[in-house]
């Protein structure tokens, strides 16, 4: 084929200022303290013990060279690397050939060097510029020009954008993208001084892109490019020193693309006051998440009870996110990739979940060796990862774990308040796994779990309750080993399964009553996804449940005839039950992504469940769509959604003699409607409304004998609402935000019964944080929350409000020896006054040259305010006094990794 | 009625096991058994399982120590409210309203008849037992006149309510205040006609259920009161027992947090109430093995000075049976005086007994 050969240095080569990281670094002049490439300081035997980051100089203005006219005759490409010696303005002060390619292509280098224009090189905490050295590449290449041709042009698209340091939101330079074609192929582009960078015209089809930046962490996408479309997309990447970032996607949708996800960045994770850095808890500030009961370790989310939102780790259901006590969450933040939630409006992917879901995804081995330790006043926890010996790093491995010392303190002081302990409360968390990842895809075989456990001894029965006097134990036991396997099989199909066998144990003992549960289950999915073409893709998938679940409890019963209902409790006829149910529920799922124009995304859905404890199959049809009114910078974004969300019973609902063998599943519909907008590259608002229509949700009923009981799913309810945050990103010294929501979560128990607000309803849930660090490594943060007081039953009214009567009769003495309590109005009548609290957080970070220390100091409830969480009276309900939550309570904890 | 169902969660069951740490360090409330204003402290009914068309006797004890000395007390029985739908006892409100006022609504001591009574407990008797008197006909078709059930025993129930005031009672108009159950239509008030609260005014309700099969309940008998092992005289002799107080106020006491204790160094005394093994057989109750199940029976100590813990024990349990060990401790109150102490036995079944016996405290 004949060709013809034109010169090309203003596109190919390109600046590579940040290219010269892989050659080794920049460095400051003699005069100043040397850096390598990540901003570490090299020691050397005169170098200052101080230890400061630098910002790298980043070209401003580019000076292209002439190609030499022989060596372009001869078609001869060539490299040409430079030293150059940058001053404190950003001008060349001084440029050597460093390595040369002859043929004149150093001279032409050389004579270019002096016109390029440099964001001088500065240090990072003070931002004062300094004179540095940086190596400079010129790439000098021929391009091949093809011969007119012909034959119709193929129709294409163009893919372009721009690459962001994460750490610090700003453009990177001189950076090598590799796209690989759908044909097996590969083109390369680099970023240019705005970070920018333009594959051009591509034929329509999959592109994998990769990224390897020396100092940053790697890159791969995989993007579409569609037919007279242009793809814009912006790529975030952190330094490796930033390690990682977690992403906390509050759409309803999977989104594809970073460009629509809001991101919380491990800085902000790791400093969010009052969560002791653990990322799950962080959740508990965005909007939608209502605040839970002060030591209840649950999630609420946009007004749906605590059973109704799912937790997975990548992909697969576990029975709880956090510890005894909400403390902590049962996976440390260290082992995590990313956090997926959606408060609604989820994928067909997720089901048997009316509420929200949080996918946790693991992030995969580093490596290199690399490991921590962490020790605080509630636990210690130990992390060690790296390649496994004699794989060429082709598998890699991480072992974690962590305990809790509450046992160690707690323990003592139960017992100094006059509590016999057996065993104080304590839970541990275990994680393991090993990993082979390649281009297209990666392999994981990982087992995880976590205990709790706690058990007091009651000497004394309690106020009317004879029999009740003994041990009072709780154990919540997980495991689970998982298997995970991930392949772009083609550039248009993709499979991933998680498969997972999952050891369940729940054991609740109070004097002679318990409950144990225990379950062995399959737990699966398998999801393919197939291109189809320029304008859609398709995912199909399915997602089983299977095992065994045995039930061995001893538990009261409903008075018989015979018995009066207002007797103690702990004197009623025991029910003794040893039941084993299998567990089977496959679900089957298939999605579309339509895009018919690069700003517009449509994904409808249908999912299929099958449970055989209610013999129920059900359909879940759902629609989400985005649409980008604005492109680019500043975006705008529509979005909305509706959908189906189906949720079986609970196990105990189902099953006799707890359940009710005729029971159904319930479910509910979502819709929800929004906008997102960028107001500056650091802030960003977002909007967004929600409807929940709740039916056929489970009642429990007595029969109208009196003497049994029946559940029907004749509950329904409603949960409206808006959400609204505002986010300034993480720039070198502050992030923040605020999330407000607005919300009202109504039930009634059947068609014809009044409503009422569900006990979690929190119609205002307001957070205001932000945390500023400052040049001398300290940083400070403070997080206030404002939300609604719970809801409350009263039976004595409050003394202190007008209304007030204290002569009124609030309880019946009857025949057995106890008082009978006459609610004071309605369900949950009584709004108890709003919570609010303050919490503070210090860290201060010293790095080392092979490893580094960190400290923290994060101060629950800052000010001690006496939040009422409930109302507790006495025996014959005439006095009432409110039950405070948390008081102040702070936390040091100290942490070294390398 | 209906609820919300759900199952238990881990959360829950978080938050019951701290809540009861939580709650058990928390100054406040007075403890059940100390007896400092008016109670109602047992009502006794001689067949707690009735056959139809016997007539069957309930029996009050009520106790008045809000002030220095025990007030009088106006008690009132109502009776014939049976069978109500679901055997809920607010749904008899209606119809008691309707009583209270044909009876009462004119003001005056009211007339007895054959579902009320109008009695009076006065100071002496204050703290008796069964002091006032109820009698009520279970009538004939109490089983028949109700629908049979699909499952389970064919039975019916009788409620009756009672009320004990140290003024003057009245009826009110049937209201609600919006929630299930409507405020009950009976009021107390003093001699200026300001209502007086539950300090002053206790109203209760008891039940007797009647079987198709004619199955009855004898009430667990408690035979007297013991201190430090050594039998309690009956009435307010020159025999009764004498002990030294206990410094310690009741405020003090009361106030008491997590890990102290006001009444470390005072005497305390061991009360066991004489109660044989007389748990009977539950018809129908069969545990998880077959095991035929016995009634549950408990005691419950009261006192009008000084600290009972624990104020309640098991006397026999449905599956492991008679439990021997159901004393209780007791601690005198700072202040001089003869008081009482009441140990009243209940099974599940609706059946009790009550004892009291005095103690000085010098």
């Amino acid at each position: 084929m004949a060709s013809l050969l034109g010169r090309k240095v203003s596109a190919s080569a390109l600046a590579l200022l940040a290219a010269t990281l892989p050659f080794g670094a920049a460095w400051a002049q003699d005069d100043g303290p040397k850096f390598d490439g990540k901003g570490r300081q090299i020691k050397g035997e005169e170098a200052p013990p101080s230890q400061r980051k630098v910002v790298l100089p980043v070209v401003k203005t580019y000076a292209a060279p002439a190609y030499p006219p022989d060596a372009k005759k001869k078609k001869i490409e060539g490299e040409v690397i430079l030293k150059l010696t940058i001053d404190a303005n950003g001008l060349v002060e001084k440029a050597v050939v460093d390595q040369g390619a002859g043929h004149g292509f150093d001279e032409a280098a050389l004579a270019a060097a002096p016109k390029l224009i440099f964001e001088p090189a500065r240090f990072e905490d003070t931002g004062q510029p300094f004179k540095a050295t940086i190596r400079f590449k010129y790439e000098f290449k021929l391009d091949a020009v093809e011969p007119p041709d012909e034959t119709p042009k193929p129709e294409v698209g163009t893919y372009r954008g721009q690459l962001v340091d994460a750490s610090i939101s700003e453009p990177l330079a001189g950076i090598r993208m590799v796209l690989r074609l759908p044909d097996g192929t590969e083109r390369e582009t680099y970023t240019d001084e705005n970070g920018d960078f333009n594959f051009g015209e591509l034929p329509p089809g999959k592109y994998a892109l990769s990224v390897q930046a020396e100092g940053f962490d790697p890159l791969a996408a995989t993007e579409e490019v569609t037919v007279g479309e242009e793809l814009a997309v912006t790529y975030r990447i952190s330094p490796e020193a930033v390690a990682g970032i977690i992403d906390v996607v509050v759409e309803g949708e999977r989104p594809p693309r970073e460009v629509t996800r809001r991101t919380l960045e491990q800085r902000e994770i790791a400093r969010i006051p009052g969560t002791n850095g653990d990322a799950l808890r962080s959740l508990q500030s965005l909007p939608g998440v209502a605040r839970p009961p002060a030591i209840a370790g649950v999630l609420l989310v946009r007004g749906s009870a605590p059973q109704d939102t799912l937790t997975f780790v990548d992909g697969i259901n576990v029975p709880l996110i956090y510890h005894f006590g909400g403390l902590s969450s049962v996976l440390p933040t260290e082992v995590l990739e990313k956090i997926d939630f959606y408060p609604g409006n989820f994928s067909a992917r997720y089901g048997r979940a009316q509420g929200g879901i949080v996918d946790v995804a693991v992030r995969s081995p580093k490596k290199e060796y690399s490991g921590l330790a962490q020790v605080d006043l509630i636990d210690a926890r130990v992390l060690f990862e790296g390649p496994i010996p004699w794989t060429d790093k082709e598998w890699t491995f991480s072992v974690s774990g962590r305990r809790s010392y509450l046992d160690a303190w707690l323990g003592p002081v139960l017992e100094a308040a006059g509590t016999e302990v057996a065993q104080a409360p304590r839970y541990y968390d275990y994680q393991a796994a090993i990993e082979r990842s390649w281009d297209t895809g990666k392999f994981r075989a990982s087992f995880y779990g976590s205990d709790d456990r706690l058990e007091l001894v009651v000497g004394e029965p309690g106020p009317g309750e004879p029999a009740l006097a003994g041990n009072i134990g709780l154990i919540t036991i997980f495991q689970r080993g998982q298997l995970g396997y991930e392949h772009d099989i083609t550039p248009d199909d993709r499979v991933e399964v998680q498969l997972a066998f999952a050891h369940d144990q729940l054991s609740f003992g109070l004097s002679n009553l318990f409950f144990n549960l225990d379950s062995y289950q399959f737990l699966g999915r398998a999801e393919y996804t197939r291109k189809l073409g320029a304008l859609a893709t398709l995912n199909m998938g399915i997602d089983m449940q299977a095992g065994e679940a045995s039930v061995a409890a001893r538990l009261p019963a409903l008075p018989r005839p015979g018995q009066p209902d207002n007797g103690p409790f702990s004197t009623r006829q025991l029910i003794t039950a040893d039941v084993v149910a299998g567990v089977y529920r496959p679900a089957a799922y298939v999605e579309a992504e339509i895009t018919p124009l690069s700003r517009w995304r449509l994904v409808p859905g249908i999912r299929l469940d099958y449970a055989k404890d209610t013999t129920q199959l059900t359909a879940s049809p759902r629609f989400n769509t985005r649409f980008d009114i604005m492109e680019g910078f500043p975006r705008t974004t529509v979005k909305g959604g509706a959908g189906v969300f189906q949720q079986p019973p609970q196990f105990a609902q189902s099953v006799p003699p707890f359940g009710d063998p005729n029971i159904r599943g319930n479910y509910a519909v979502h819709y929800s409607v929004g906008v997102e907008q960028e107001i500056t590259r650091q802030l960003e608002v977002s909007l967004e409304g929600f409807y929940k229509q709740l039916e056929s949700q489970p009642i429990s009923q007595v029969s109208t004998s009196g003497a049994s009981n029946t559940i029907a799913n004749t509950g329904l309810g409603y949960v409206g609402g808006a959400e609204l945050l505002v986010k300034y990103k993480p720039d070198d010294h502050f992030f923040g935000w605020i999330a407000y929501t607005l919300s009202r979560s109504v039930r009634r128990n059947a068609p014809d019964e009044p409503e009422y607000l569900v006990s979690f309803d929190q119609p205002h849930i307001l957070t205001v944080l932000g945390s500023y660090r400052f040049d001398s490594g300290w940083e400070i943060g403070g997080r206030f929350r404002f939300v609604s007081g719970n809801l409350a039953d009263p039976i004595v009214c409050d003394a202190g409000k007008s209304d007030c009567d204290p002569t009124r009769i609030n309880a019946l003495y009857n025949g057995v020896g106890g008082y009978t309590p006459i609610a004071l109005g309605g369900l949950n009548n009584e709004r108890l006054p709003p919570f609010n609290a303050f919490d503070v957080r210090v860290d201060k970070k010293w790095q080392f040259e092979l490893w580094a220390l960190s400290a923290y100091l994060d101060v629950q409830n800052a000010y001690n305010n006496q939040n009422t969480e409930a109302i507790a009276y006495n025996f014959s309900f005439t006095g009432r006094t409110p039950v405070t939550g948390i008081p102040i309570l702070p936390s040091i904890g100290l942490r070294g990794e390398f | 009625m209906s609820r919300p169902s759900f199952y238990a969660p881990r959360w829950l069951l978080s938050v019951l096991v701290l809540g009861l740490w939580l709650i058990s360090c928390t100054p406040g409330f007075d403890a059940v058994s100390k007896i400092n204003t008016l109670r109602i402290l047992a009502v006794e009914v001689d067949e707690p399982y009735a056959v139809p068309g016997d007539t069957v006797r309930f029996s009050l004890t009520a106790v008045d120590a809000l002030g220095d000395s025990p007030r009088g007390m106006q008690v009132v029985w109502i009776g014939g409210c049976f069978n109500p739908q679901g055997d809920q006892y607010f749904l008899c409100f209606e119809q008691l309203a309707e009583q209270l006022q044909s009876v009462m609504g004119g003001g005056g001591t009211p007339p007895s008849s054959e579902f009320f009574k109008g009695d009076f407990i006065s100071s002496e008797q204050s703290g008796v037992p069964r002091a006032s008197t109820f009698d009520l006909v279970i009538p004939d078709d109490i089983v028949t006149s109700r629908p049979r059930p699909d499952t389970g025993p064919y039975y019916g129930i009788s409620y009756v309510f009672f009320a004990a005031c140290a003024g003057t009672l009245r009826p009110t108009e049937l209201q609600s205040l919006g929630g299930e159950v409507p405020e009950f239509p009976l009021e107390c008030i003093d001699d200026n006609g300001q209502k007086l609260g539950s300090d002053s005014f206790v109203i209760g309700y008891t039940q007797v259920y009647a079987f198709e099969d004619g199955r009855l309940n004898a009430s667990p008998p408690i035979d007297g009161l013991t201190l430090d092992g050594a039998a309690m005289p009956d009435g307010q002799g020159d025999d009764i027992v004498t002990v030294p107080s206990c410094p310690a106020t009741s405020e003090a006491r009361r106030t008491a947090g997590c890990g102290e204790d006001p009444v470390a160094d005072c005497t305390k005394f061991t009360l066991n109430a004489i109660i044989a093994d007389v748990a009977e057989d539950d018809p129908g109750a069969f545990g998880g093995d077959g095991q035929q199940l016995r009634e549950t029976i408990w005691v419950t100590y009261f006192s009008d000075g000084g600290d009972l813990a624990p104020a309640i024990k098991l006397v026999s349990d449905a599956t492991l049976g008679y439990r021997p060990d159901f004393t209780t401790e007791w601690t005198p109150p700072d202040e001089p005086g003869v008081y009482s102490i009441w140990a009243v036995v209940r099974d599940q079944r609706g059946g009790s007994d009550i004892v009291q016996r005095f103690v000085r405290v010098e």
